[in-house]
C-alpha cells in the first residue's frame, strides 16, 4: 500500500473478570456502544503514519501506580472448584478471585487512507486480554484490507 | 389463355420451391455452425483443463478442473473422472482455516471444505463410486481437522461433506440424502443433521423417524457432547433453532427461517421424545459435575444451556425425571459463575428505569426508544473518534425507509468525509428499499443524493432491472416502451458514470450486470458493454467471474451495515452477462473474453463461455472428437 496513511485513536482500559462477566450478562459487552473498565490511557497517534516502511505502529503505555497495584494484586494461581468442593466458603473464594483477576480492554478506531483503493477505511476494533495469560502485557493486532475494501483483523 | 395460366402456375411453383430450398439451406448452415461451435466449445474446455497444471493459483485450478469435468463427462467419462480426481487431490493443498473472520465463532468453513463439497457434488452427480472413494479418503484426514472450531461446525470434515451433499439432494433424492446422513453418524451427531431431519420429515415421515432412531442409537453408544443433544432437541422441540455455548459464557443461536414455523415433532412422536430425554438425562444430566477449569466452564455452560432448554419438554414427556434434572441444574449453576444475583439486579434495575415495560411497547415505540438510546450514548461520548462511530451506528440502526432520520443523525458526525460516506450509505440503502417495494419515484429522488459512485450505480442497476421485470402492459404498449427506454437511460448513465471511475471489482461486477440487462434491450450495445467490462477486469489483479452477487457496499465503521441493505437480484457474473449473447454469437463472445491478459482469469472466462454454450445448445448427437 504505497503512500497509504493511517492513524489510530485508542483507549486502554482495565477491568476485572467479575465486572466483565456482569457486562457480558447485561449485554453491554456485545452492544459495542459502551466501553468497559477504568481508563488507563487514551490518545490518538500524533500524525498519520505513512507507508511503505511504517506499516506497524507500536504504542507503549507506562502504567501508573494504582494500575501497577491492581496488577500486583492479580492471583498467582487459579483456584478451581469441583462438584465435591462446593461450599459457601469456596464460592466466596471464587468471587474474590474474579474481582482480583484483571483484564485489559483495548478500544480503537483505526483510520486508513488507502491510496490504492482511493478510499478511507474506518475500522473500529475492541479487544480484551486477561492479565493471567498475558503477564508481559504485550498485545498485537494485525489488520488486512482486501481489494474490495473489506477488512479482517486478528489479535494475539 | 390456358398457356398463360400454365406459365404463371409454373413461376409460382418455382418461386415457392426456391424459398423452401433457401430455408432448408439456411437451417442446415445454422446447424453446421452450431455443431462447429459445440466442437470449439469442447476443445476450449480441454485446453483450459490442460492449462490448469501450470497455475500457481490452486483454488482456481480446482474450480476450473471441477467445472471442466462436469461439462465433459457426457462426452468423455474417463477424462471427466481424471480431471475430477486431479481436482480432489489439489484440495489437499488448500487453506483449511476459516474464511470468514466474522462468522468463525459460529462456523469455520474453509476454502478447502467449500471446494471439496464442489468436487464431491460433481462426482456424486456422475459417478457414485468415485464420490465414495473421495469420502473414504476424508475419513483418514479426520485427525487433521483444524482445532479452532466454530460452535456449530459439524463433527468432522467427513460428516461436514456428507451432510452438505445430503442437504443438496434432499428434495430430489430423499433416500440418498438419508443414506449420506446415516453415514455421517459414524462421526457423531453433527449440526447439519437437524436440517436434514426436519427436511426429510417434510418428504417422508417414516424415513425421518428411521434417521432419528439411528441418531439416538449413536447418541447412546458413547459419551455424547451436549452439542449433539442440542441438534436432536432442536429437531424434536423447536425446529429451525439450534443453541450452542461459546467462550466467555455466551449463548449462541443459529436460526433456519425455513424451518422455524413448523410444529414441534415431539407432539407427534411422544415416545421418541421421551426416549431422547431419558438418554440425555442418563448420559449428560446425571453425570458428575465437571471440574472448575476454563474448558469445563464451557462444558458446564453447555450443559446448563441444554438442561434449561429441556426443562419444559421434561415436564411434558418425562415428568418423572423433572426433580432430578432440576437438582442437577441447580448444582451446576452453583459451581458455575456465582454472580447470577448481580446480573439479575442489573436486569431488574434497567427494567425499573423504563417508563414502560418492553412487553407493553409497540414495535414502533421499541424502534423509537432504541434509536433514541443510541443517539443518547453518542451525545454522551467524549472521545471524538468514538463519538463519530457512535453516531454512525445510530444512523445505521434506523430503518431503510426512515432515511431522513438517518440523515439527521449522520449530520452530527463531526468529520466531513465520514459524514458524507454515512449519508451516501443511508440514501443508497433507502433507494434500494424503495426499488424493492416498486416505489420507483421515491427511489429516483434519492439517486442524485448518493455521492458514492458505486452505491449510486448499484441503485441504477437495480432500477433498470426493476423496470425490465415489470409485466408487459398489453393495453398500454406505450407504458412498456417507456419502461424500456427508462431502463436503457439508467444503464447508459451507469456506463458514463463508471467509465470515469477507477477499476475495481465492484465496477467490473456492475459492468457485467449492465451487459446482462442491455442484452435484453439491444444486442449490439450489449456486445460493446461486454468489451468494456473485459477492459475493466483486465486492469484487476484477480476477479472471481462466477460470483454474481451485486457488490454489498456497507460502511467499514459498522461491519454489519451491509446486512441491512436490500440485495438487488441482478446477476453480475460473466455467465449472466453472456446469457443472452452466447447462443447467437458464441465465437464473438469467446474472442472478446479471450483478450483478457491475466492467465487464470482468461482461462476461467473461456471455460465459462464454452460451458454455457454447451448447456444452451445441449444435444447428445454431437461427436466432440
Amino acid at each position: 500500500m504505497p503512500e497509504t496513511k493511517w492513524d489510530v485513536s485508542y483507549e486502554l482500559r482495565l477491568t476485572t473478570e467479575a465486572d466483565l462477566w456482569t457486562a457480558s450478562r447485561s449485554g453491554k459487552l456485545k452492544s459495542e456502544t459502551e466501553r468497559i473498565g477504568d481508563l488507563v490511557k487514551q490518545g490518538t497517534t500524533a500524525q498519520a503514519v505513512a507507508s511503505p516502511d511504517e506499516k506497524a505502529l507500536v504504542i507503549e503505555i507506562p502504567f501508573d501506580k494504582p494500575t501497577q497495584e491492581r496488577l500486583k494484586n492479580q492471583p498467582n494461581s487459579r483456584f478451581n472448584m469441583t462438584a465435591s468442593t462446593v461450599t459457601a466458603e469456596n464460592i466466596e473464594r471464587l468471587k474474590v478471585q474474579e474481582r482480583r483477576s484483571q483484564v485489559f480492554m483495548l478500544y480503537t478506531v483505526v483510520n486508513v487512507h488507502d491510496t490504492k483503493l482511493k478510499k478511507r477505511v474506518v475500522i473500529p476494533i475492541s479487544r480484551g486480554w486477561d492479565f493471567a495469560n498475558h503477564r508481559d502485557a504485550r498485545f498485537n493486532i494485525s489488520i488486512e484490507i482486501s481489494d474490495d475494501s473489506t477488512y479482517s483483523w486478528k489479535s494475539k | 389463355m390456358s398457356s398463360a395460366k400454365a406459365i404463371i402456375g409454373l413461376v409460382l411453383i418455382l418461386s415457392l420451391s426456391g424459398s423452401v430450398c433457401a430455408q432448408a439451406v439456411a437451417a442446415s448452415e445454422k446447424e453446421q455452425q452450431r455443431q462447429r461451435w459445440r466442437r470449439q466449445a469442447i476443445d476450449t474446455i480441454k485446453q483450459v483443463a490442460a492449462e490448469t497444471s501450470t497455475w500457481s493459483d490452486k483454488e482456481t485450478a480446482v474450480q476450473a478442473l471441477t467445472d471442466a469435468a462436469d461439462s465433459i463427462w457426457k462426452y468423455d467419462t474417463d477424462l471427466g473422472a481424471e480431471w475430477l480426481s486431479k481436482a480432489w487431490s489439489l484440495t489437499d493443498g488448500l487453506a483449511s482455516t476459516a474464511t470468514d473472520e466474522k462468522l468463525k465463532d459460529f462456523f469455520s468453513t474453509s476454502v478447502q471444505s467449500r471446494l471439496r463439497t464442489r468436487v464431491l457434488s460433481v462426482a456424486r452427480k456422475h459417478d457414485q463410486k468415485l464420490a465414495q472413494t473421495f469420502v473414504e479418503q476424508l475419513q483418514v484426514d479426520n485427525d487433521n481437522k483444524e482445532k479452532s472450531r466454530g460452535v456449530f461446525d459439524d463433527r468432522t470434515v467427513r460428516s461436514e461433506q456428507l451432510l452438505t451433499l445430503a442437504q443438496q439432494i434432499l428434495d430430489s433424492n430423499p433416500h440418498e440424502a438419508f443414506r449420506l446422513a446415516q453415514t455421517s453418524l459414524a462421526d457423531g451427531i453433527s449440526f447439519k443433521l437437524q436440517n436434514i431431519l426436519t427436511g426429510l420429515r417434510k418428504k417422508d415421515v417414516a424415513l425421518a423417524n428411521q434417521l432419528f432412531d439411528l441418531a439416538l442409537a449413536r447418541f447412546k453408544l458413547s459419551q455424547p457432547e451436549p452439542s449433539e443433544a442440542q441438534v436432536l432437541a432442536g429437531y424434536l422441540f423447536q425446529s429451525g433453532i439450534t443453541f450452542g455455548a461459546g467462550g466467555n459464557g455466551t449463548t449462541m443461536v443459529v436460526l433456519n427461517p425455513a424451518h422455524q414455523s413448523l410444529p414441534a415433532v415431539a407432539a407427534k412422536e411422544p415416545l421418541r421424545a421421551k426416549n431422547f430425554l431419558s438418554a440425555v438425562y442418563e448420559l449428560l444430566l446425571s453425570r458428575p459435575l465437571p471440574e472448575e477449569t476454563p474448558e469445563s466452564r464451557i462444558k458446564a455452560q453447555s450443559l446448563l444451556l441444554l438442561g434449561n432448554r429441556l426443562v419444559v419438554p421434561y415436564s411434558t414427556y418425562a415428568p418423572d425425571l423433572v426433580p432430578s434434572v432440576r437438582s442437577f441444574l441447580a448444582n451446576l449453576e452453583r459451581i458455575g459463575r456465582t454472580d447470577s444475583t448481580l446480573s439479575q439486579n442489573v436486569t431488574r434495575s434497567s427494567s425499573a428505569n423504563d417508563a414502560k415495560s418492553p412487553s407493553f411497547r409497540t414495535a414502533e415505540e421499541s424502534y423509537e426508544k432504541a434509536i433514541a438510546e443510541l443517539v443518547e450514548i453518542a451525545d454522551r461520548e467524549k472521545n471524538p473518534a468514538f463519538k463519530n462511530i457512535a453516531y454512525i451506528r445510530a444512523a445505521v440502526a434506523t430503518k431503510p425507509h426512515d432515511y431522513s432520520r438517518g440523515k439527521s443523525i449522520a449530520d452530527k458526525v463531526d468529520d466531513l468525509e465520514l459524514r458524507t460516506e454515512t449519508l451516501s450509505f443511508v440514501y443508497y440503502r433507502g433507494a434500494l428499499f424503495f426499488v424493492r417495494q416498486s416505489d420507483l419515484d421515491n427511489a429516483a429522488d434519492l439517486v442524485p443524493r448518493i455521492s458514492d459512485v458505486l452505491r449510486r450505480n448499484v441503485v441504477r442497476i437495480a432500477f433498470a432491472h426493476s423496470l425490465l421485470e415489470a409485466k408487459p402492459n398489453r393495453k398500454n404498449e406505450r407504458a412498456s416502451q417507456l419502461n424500456r427506454q427508462r431502463a436503457f437511460d439508467h444503464l447508459n448513465d451507469l456506463g458514463n458514470d463508471l467509465r470515469k471511475t477507477d477499476s475495481s471489482i465492484g465496477v467490473a461486477k456492475l459492468m457485467l450486470g449492465r451487459t446482462a440487462l442491455l442484452a435484453r434491450l439491444d444486442h449490439t450495445q450489449a456486445v460493446a458493454a461486454l468489451e468494456e467490462a473485459m477492459q475493466v477486469i483486465d486492469k484487476l489483479d484477480k476477479m472471481n467471474l462466477q460470483d454474481g452477487a451485486v457488490p454489498t457496499l456497507g460502511l467499514s465503521a459498522v461491519p454489519s451495515s451491509g446486512a441491512t441493505v436490500e440485495k438487488p437480484s441482478v446477476g453480475c457474473s460473466l455467465r449472466s452477462a453472456v446469457e443472452e449473447l452466447v447462443e447467437s454469437d458464441f465465437d464473438l463472445v469467446l474472442s472478446i473474453v479471450a483478450k483478457l491478459r491475466q492467465r487464470e482469469t482468461n482461462a476461467v472466462a473461456r471455460l465459462e463461455v464454452a460451458r454455457h454454450y454447451l448447456e444452451k445448445t445441449d444435444s447428445p448427437t454431437v461427436n466432440p472428437r
